[in-house]
C-alpha cells in the first residue's frame, strides 16, 4: 500500500514539526482542527486510532558531535507531556497512514477535539479523556466512557496509584501513597 | 341442589379437567422433545421413573417440572401490586378451562342430563366472549408486576390480542352461516360423514384464517412478541415464578386446546372420522386426535419461523386478514345460495369461481402490502 | 455530522393527556446484548426516542498490564480481547511487534497463518449468523445449526494449538508449533463440507418472508458516515466501501491467493446487507482456504526473532482485518523488554459510535436486531 506523504502537509503547514524517530506530524498549537479540515479536503478521510501517550519528566542522553568534531553524550531533560496520537488514512485512494500527535502538557491537559472532523475520534477521544485526563475542546459528548462516572483519577497514567479499595477510597492517601512514592507498590 | 344434579356435573366436569391436565403434561414433553429434535438436539430423556436409571425418553420430566415449581420460592415485586398479581393467572386459566366444557365430546359415560347445561345454544358466541378475558389478564399481569418490559409485553399483548379476534370471530361466521345454528353439537353433527367444511374453499380460506388468528391469540410464535424472550426477556410473565408461573403456563397451553378443539369443531369435522359406526366412543379419539395434530403443527411452527415485529403484525392482521375474511363472508354466502338450488353443474361453477377470487384477492393483498422486499444481488471487488 | 444531542421530541399533548417517554434501560444482564452492554433507551409506545450506551462493564485495563510485562506476555492476553477470533488477535499482535524487529517469518508459517485466520473468520462469520436470526426470533434452530460447522472448526484448532478458543498460537516470527499430523487432511475436508452447509442456510434462510421484512430498511448506514464514524469490516463493506484490509495492505501473503471483496451496490446498508456480505465473505474465505491448503511447502515454523524480545525505541502500527474490522495494535518501544505503549485498536468499540444514528426513529425490537448485526464482542469494546 502506497504512503501518505508528510511532505504537502509541511509545506501547508510551516509551524509543524516532523518527528523523524516516531515517523510523525507534531501539530502545532491551536491548528489542530484546521490542519485535520485541510487534511480531510485531501482525501484523508478515515482516522483509525486515537491513543494517548504519557511521558513524565525524563532525562535523555543523546550523542551528539560538539563543535570540536568529537561525538559525546549529553543529558538533557524533556518536559512532561501527554501525546495525543491520530493515525489517518486515506479510504478514497487506499494510502495511509500519517501520523499526527498533539502535544499538551501534563497538568491541565488539553487538546482540540476532532470529532467535527472525523467522527470516529467521538469514542476514543472520550476514551483518551477517561483514561489520561485530557480535556478536548469542542468534543460534543466528553464523559467518562470505561471507568465508572464518580471514579477520580485517570488509570493510564504513569504514576497513577491504585487506591486500596475503589469503593471506599477512590484516592489514595496515608500509607498506600507513601508506599508508592517509596517505590514499593507497582502500578 | 339435589344429589343427582351434583353427580351429574361431576361426571362432566371432574374427567375432563383430568383428562385435559394429563394431555397439557404431554404436550410439554411433546413440545420440547419436537423443539429439540428441530434443533438438531435430542431434548430430555433422562428422567423417567424415579429412583431407576430408565430414561424411558424423558416422560417423568412434565412430572418433575410441576413439583419443581410448586417448591420454588414465589416473588413479588416490591411496590408491585399484590392482588392483582396473583389474581392475573388465575384469571388466565378461568376463561381457557371454562370454554373447554363447551367442545363437543361424546364421552361414553355421560347421559343426556350431565350435559344439559353445556348444551348451549349460543356455545360458539359463548366461547369468544370468555376468551376475551385472556387478553384482561395478560394486561393485568403486565401492569402488576411493576417492571417496565413487563409492561411494554402487556401492551403488546393487549394490542395483538385485540387486533386478532376480528379475523378470528369472522371466519367462524362462515361455518356458523352454512349451518345456521351456533350450537357445537349441531355444527360437528352438520359434518358427519366426511363433508367437513375444510374441503370447501371458503371452508378452506376460513380455515387457514382462523389458525393465523389462533397462534395469535395465543401468543404462540410467531406471534409471540408478547413474551419475546430476545427483546423484553419474558414479557408479561418476566416477574413470576413458581407457581403462578405454572398457572400461566397450564394456561396458554389449555387455551391452545380450548382453541384447537373450536377449530376442529368448526372445520374439521368434530368427531369424525371412519368406524363410528361400530364403536360409538371412537368420536373421542377422533377428536383428541385432530386436536393433537393442530397442536403439533403449532409447535412445527415454533421451531422454524421467527417472529415478527409488532407494526407489521398489526399490518398483517388489519389490511391482510381482515379484508380477506370479509371477502370470504360474501363468497360463503353466494355458495349457500346456490347450495339451495340443489344443482351440480352450478355448484361444481360457484366452486371455481369462489377458488379463483379467493386466491386472487390473497395475491393482491399480499402483493398491496409486501411492501419493496425481496432478496437483493452484490457487487465484487477484485 | 457532529453527534447531535437528542433531537427535540415533541410529546403529544392532547385535552390534558400527557404523555411520558418510557425509560428502559437493556441492562447488562440481557439475553440479547451479545455481552455486559447496556443500552438507556427512551420509548414513546415502541419507538425509540433516545439511545445512549453505556460501556465499561467487563474493562480489565488490558493496556496497562500489557506496560508492565514482557512482549510476549501479552500474547495469551490478546487471545482474550475478542474471545471468538483468537487466532485474528494474535496475529495482529504480531504483525505490529515484527515491525519493530527485523525478522522474517518463514514460508510454512505464513500459509498457516492464513489457514488459521481464514477459518477463524468463518468461526466468527458463522456464529454471528446464527445469533442475528436468535435474536430475530428463531428460538435457536439456525444458532445450533450453525453451531455444528463451528464445532468442527474448534476441533481443528484444539489439535493444533491445545485450545478450542485461546489459541495462543501465534509468535513473533513464526507459530508456536507446527500442526499436527493429518492435520491438513482433515481441515482440507471440513472445507469441503462446509459449502453444503451454506447452501442449506440460504435456501432455508436468505428467502424467509419474515426475515427479509424484518431486516430490511433496518439500521440504515450511508456511506459518508461510515467512512467518516471509521467502520471498518463487513459493515462498512455492506454500506458501499469496498475496503478490505488483505487487499489494500496485503499483510502476509494474501497477494497470492485469488478472491474476491464482496459489497453492497449503492450508498447505504442495513441489517440484510451485513448479513448477506458475511454470508458471502464465508464463501471467498473458503476460496482462500482451498487455495492455501493445497500450497502450503514444508518447512520450519519460526524464523529468527531474538530471544529476548528488546527492540529499539521505535513504533509501530499493526493492522489486519479481523472478522469484525480492522483490528489494530499501536507499540511504542523504548529499548526495554516491555512496551512504552500498548494499544488496541478495536473494531467493535469504533463500530459502535454510529449505533445511536442507527436506531433513532425505529422501533425497539430493531434496535435488539442493529445491535446484533453490528457484531460485538464485549471483551474487545472494554479490553
Amino acid at each position: 500500500m502506497s504512503e501518505l506523504s508528510h511532505e504537502p502537509v509541511l509545506q501547508q503547514f510551516p509551524d509543524a514539526e516532523w518527528d523523524e524517530a516516531a515517523g510523525a506530524v507534531i501539530v502545532p498549537l491551536g491548528q489542530a482542527r484546521t490542519m485535520a479540515e485541510w487534511l480531510l479536503g485531501q482525501g484523508v478521510d478515515y482516522c483509525s486510532n486515537v491513543t494517548g501517550v504519557d511521558y513524565l519528566e525524563r532525562e535523555v542522553k543523546e550523542k551528539i558531535t560538539n563543535d570540536a568534531g568529537e561525538v559525546e553524550t549529553v543529558t538533557r531533560t524533556e518536559p512532561a507531556r501527554i501525546d495525543v496520537v491520530y493515525h489517518l488514512y486515506s479510504m478514497q485512494n487506499k494510502t495511509g497512514p500519517l501520523v499526527l500527535k498533539q502535544r499538551t502538557s501534563r497538568d491541565n491537559a488539553e487538546a482540540e477535539s476532532l470529532t467535527p472532523v472525523w467522527r470516529s475520534c467521538d469514542l476514543q477521544e472520550r476514551e483518551v479523556f477517561d483514561l489520561f485526563g485530557v480535556n478536548f475542546k469542542g468534543h460534543p459528548d466528553q464523559r467518562r466512557i470505561l471507568m465508572w462516572d464518580e471514579f477520580e483519577g485517570h488509570p493510564m497514567r504513569k504514576d497513577y496509584t491504585e487506591p486500596f479499595d475503589y469503593e471506599w477510597e477512590p484516592t489514595p492517601h496515608n500509607e498506600i501513597l507513601e508506599k508508592h512514592q517509596k517505590g514499593k507498590v507497582i502500578v | 341442589m339435589s344429589l343427582e344434579l351434583l353427580i351429574d356435573i361431576l361426571i362432566a366436569t371432574v374427567p375432563l379437567m383430568l383428562i385435559f391436565a394429563t394431555l397439557f403434561a404431554f404436550t410439554t414433553w411433546l413440545e420440547r422433545k419436537a423443539l429439540a429434535r428441530i434443533q438438531n438436539r435430542i431434548g430430555p430423556n433422562k428422567v423417567g421413573i424415579p429412583c431407576t436409571r430408565i430414561g424411558l425418553f424423558g416422560l417423568g420430566q412434565p412430572a418433575a417440572d410441576g413439583i419443581k415449581m410448586i417448591f420454588k420460592e414465589n416473588i413479588v415485586p416490591r411496590g408491585a401490586d399484590r392482588l392483582f398479581h396473583l389474581l392475573a393467572p388465575i384469571l388466565a386459566l378461568i376463561p381457557s378451562m371454562l370454554v373447554l366444557c363447551f367442545l363437543p365430546l361424546d364421552f361414553p359415560w355421560l347421559n343426556e342430563n350431565s350435559v344439559k347445561a353445556f348444551l348451549l345454544d349460543g356455545a360458539v358466541i359463548f366461547f369468544f366472549a370468555i376468551t376475551g378475558l385472556n387478553t384482561l389478564a395478560v394486561f393485568m399481569a403486565g401492569w402488576a408486576s411493576r417492571n417496565k418490559y413487563s409492561l411494554l409485553g402487556g401492551m403488546r399483548a393487549v394490542a395483538q390480542m385485540v387486533s386478532y379476534e376480528i379475523p378470528l370471530v369472522l371466519s367462524a361466521v362462515i361455518v356458523v352461516m352454512m349451518v345456521g345454528s351456533l350450537n357445537a353439537g349441531e355444527i360437528a353433527g352438520a359434518q358427519k360423514g366426511g363433508n367437513w367444511f375444510v374441503f370447501s374453499p371458503w371452508g378452506f380460506a376460513a380455515f387457514v384464517i382462523f389458525f393465523i388468528a389462533a397462534l395469535a391469540e395465543t401468543n404462540r410464535s410467531p406471534f409471540d412478541l408478547p413474551e419475546a424472550e430476545s427483546e423484553i426477556i419474558a414479557g408479561y410473565f418476566t416477574e413470576y415464578s413458581g407457581f403462578k408461573f405454572a398457572l400461566f403456563f397450564l394456561a396458554e397451553y389449555i387455551a391452545m386446546f380450548a382453541i384447537s378443539g373450536l377449530a376442529v369443531t368448526l372445520f374439521l369435522g368434530g368427531g369424525d372420522g371412519p368406524g363410528l359406526a361400530v364403536l360409538p366412543w371412537l368420536s373421542v379419539i377422533w377428536f383428541l386426535a385432530k386436536i393433537f395434530a393442530l397442536i403439533a403443527v403449532m409447535i412445527w411452527l415454533r421451531g422454524t419461523l421467527p417472529r415478527l415485529r409488532v407494526d407489521q403484525l398489526m399490518g398483517f392482521a388489519w389490511k391482510f386478514m381482515l379484508p380477506l375474511s370479509i371477502l370470504n363472508i360474501f363468497v360463503a354466502g353466494f355458495a349457500w345460495h346456490a347450495e339451495q338450488l340443489d344443482n351440480k353443474f352450478i355448484m361444481v361453477i360457484t366452486w371455481l369461481i369462489s377458488l379463483a377470487v379467493l386466491y386472487g384477492a390473497a395475491s393482491g393483498l399480499n402483493q398491496l402490502n409486501r411492501g419493496k422486499v425481496r432478496p437483493r444481488e452484490y457487487k465484487y471487488a477484485e | 455530522m457532529s453527534t447531535a444531542a437528542a433531537p427535540n421530541y415533541e410529546l403529544i399533548q392532547q385535552d390534558g393527556l400527557e404523555t411520558n417517554l418510557l425509560e428502559v434501560s437493556m441492562g447488562p444482564h440481557h439475553p440479547s446484548t451479545h455481552g455486559v452492554f447496556r443500552m438507556d433507551v427512551k420509548l414513546d409506545g415502541e419507538t425509540v426516542v433516545d439511545l445512549r450506551p453505556v460501556f465499561g462493564y467487563l474493562h480489565r485495563n488490558h493496556e496497562k498490564l500489557a506496560e508492565n510485562m514482557s512482549y510476549l506476555s501479552s500474547m495469551p492476553f490478546t487471545d482474550r480481547l475478542d474471545y471468538f477470533n483468537s487466532m485474528t488477535n494474535n496475529w495482529a499482535y504480531a504483525l505490529a511487534a515484527e515491525k519493530l524487529i527485523e525478522v522474517e517469518v518463514p514460508e510454512r508459517a505464513e500459509y498457516l497463518r492464513v489457514i488459521m485466520a481464514e477459518l477463524t473468520r468463518l468461526v466468527n462469520h458463522v456464529s454471528l449468523v446464527g445469533f442475528f436470526i436468535n435474536d430475530l426470533g428463531a428460538l435457536g434452530t439456525p444458532l445450533l445449526y450453525a453451531f455444528r460447522e463451528r464445532e468442527k472448526i474448534l476441533d481443528l484448532f484444539e489439535q493444533a494449538s491445545g485450545a478450542r478458543m485461546m489459541c495462543n498460537y501465534f509468535r513473533f516470527g513464526g507459530l508456536r508449533n507446527d500442526v499436527p499430523e493429518g492435520w491438513l487432511e482433515r481441515a482440507a475436508k471440513v472445507v469441503d463440507h462446509f459449502p453444503s452447509f451454506l447452501d442449506e442456510y440460504e435456501q432455508l434462510l436468505c428467502e424467509n418472508e419474515i426475515i427479509l421484512s424484518r431486516t430490511q430498511g433496518v439500521g440504515n448506514l450511508p456511506r459518508e458516515l461510515a467512512i467518516s464514524a471509521g467502520v471498518t469490516g463487513p459493515m462498512l463493506r455492506a454500506s458501499g466501501v469496498a475496503y478490505d484490509l488483505r487487499k489494500v495492505d496485503q499483510y502476509g501473503i494474501y497477494d497470492r491467493f485469488k478472491f474476491r471483496v464482496p459489497y453492497t451496490d449503492g450508498d447505504t446498508g442495513d441489517c440484510y446487507d451485513r448479513f448477506m456480505i458475511r454470508m458471502l465473505e464465508m464463501r471467498e474465505s473458503i476460496e482462500i482456504l482451498k487455495q492455501a491448503l493445497a500450497g502450503i511447502p514444508e518447512g520450519e515454523i519460526m524464523g529468527n526473532a531474538p530471544r529476548v524480545f528488546k527492540p529499539k525505541p521505535a513504533e509501530s502500527y499493526g493492522r489486519i482485518e479481523g472478522p469484525k474490522g480492522e483490528l489494530g495494535f499501536y507499540l511504542i518501544a523504548d529499548g526495554t523488554p516491555k512496551p512504552y505503549r500498548y494499544r488496541v485498536r478495536p473494531p467493535s468499540l469504533i463500530n459502535l459510535t454510529v449505533l445511536r444514528d442507527m436506531c433513532l426513529g425505529g422501533k425497539i425490537a430493531d434496535a435488539v436486531i442493529i445491535l446484533g448485526s453490528i457484531d460485538i464482542v464485549l471483551g474487545e469494546v472494554d479490553r
